[in-house]
């Protein structure tokens, strides 16, 4: 899968993976990413389904709420034991 | 990019906590506690009002600082945090059953109840987030049960045991 080419949005998906969701700002913070660049890899990933994004308004604040969907899990799980496999045949050759 | 750090930030993610957040909603929760143990002793002790009325008024208001504080400053949510709401939510069920029985049969382990179970909930949410503070604390509330049990002033030094761990979640540290 094409999505998987970049370091960023593995991290991303890494990062979201086990949580029940992650702020825009967490992300950015954890990730050290400028907030462009993370919002042009969020999009894509949007637009792969593999994530979902909600804007929630409290108290005149706007919080950007990211969560991994199902098919996101599928997806990074795949791609996981994908990694996992391949730097095990690199350990033994 | 090799699977070793991968792994690392997925193992992050299941027990990753927003400390700040956690730390604040802590403070308000056990300060809000000792505040209703210290005003059932002081009431028990030197007036006949009924305090249900007060009791239920720093819970409402304590409930509303916690939404609050979580619809606007929680920043993440883990696997482990999600698990643990769980086992508060039953925590709290069995602490409410056991002081039921308690106030009907021998008031007087009320705060012995209490104390158990809040240090066991502390010391079960120290070990899912390799939280050294938070296990301390809740073997602290957990043997302090024992000084309450053979004391007279029992609810009061279960309020001032909870002000001092409420005191100490103000300092940002896990």
């Amino acid at each position: 899968m094409k999505i998987f080419n970049s370091e960023t949005r593995v991290k991303i998906l890494a990062l979201l993976y086990g949580r029940e969701f992650c702020d825009f700002n967490y992300i950015r913070e954890k990730l050290n990413l400028t907030s462009g660049n993370l919002e042009h890899h969020l999009n894509i990933l949007k637009k792969a389904d593999l994530i979902e994004e909600k804007k929630t308004f409290y108290n005149n604040r706007i919080r950007t709420i990211i969560k991994i969907t199902d098919k996101g899990k599928e997806e990074f799980k795949k791609f996981l034991n994908e990694i996992i496999y391949l730097s095990g045949e690199k350990n033994v050759n | 990019m090799d699977a070793k750090e991968i792994l690392k930030l997925v193992e992050e993610s299941y027990k990753d906590e927003d400390i700040k957040y956690k730390n604040r909603v802590y403070f308000i929760s056990y300060f809000v506690s000792a505040l209703i143990f210290l005003l059932i002793y002081i009431f028990n002790n030197f007036f006949n009002l009924n305090l249900l009325f007060f009791i239920s008024f720093l819970i409402l208001i304590s409930g509303i600082l916690i939404y609050r504080h979580r619809a606007l400053y929680q920043r993440t949510k883990c696997y482990f945090e999600k698990l643990f709401e769980e086992i508060v939510a039953y925590g709290i069920l069995v602490l409410l059953i056991l002081t039921v029985i308690s106030l009907l049969t021998n008031p007087k382990i009320v705060p012995v109840i209490v104390s158990t179970i809040l240090g066991l909930l502390l010391c079960i949410d120290g070990i899912l987030f390799s939280s050294k503070k938070r296990k301390v604390l809740g073997l602290f509330l957990i043997l302090i049960s024992i000084f309450i049990f053979i004391n007279k002033y029992g609810f009061l030094i279960l309020a001032i045991s909870l002000f001092i761990i409420s005191i100490s979640f103000l300092k940002s540290e896990k």
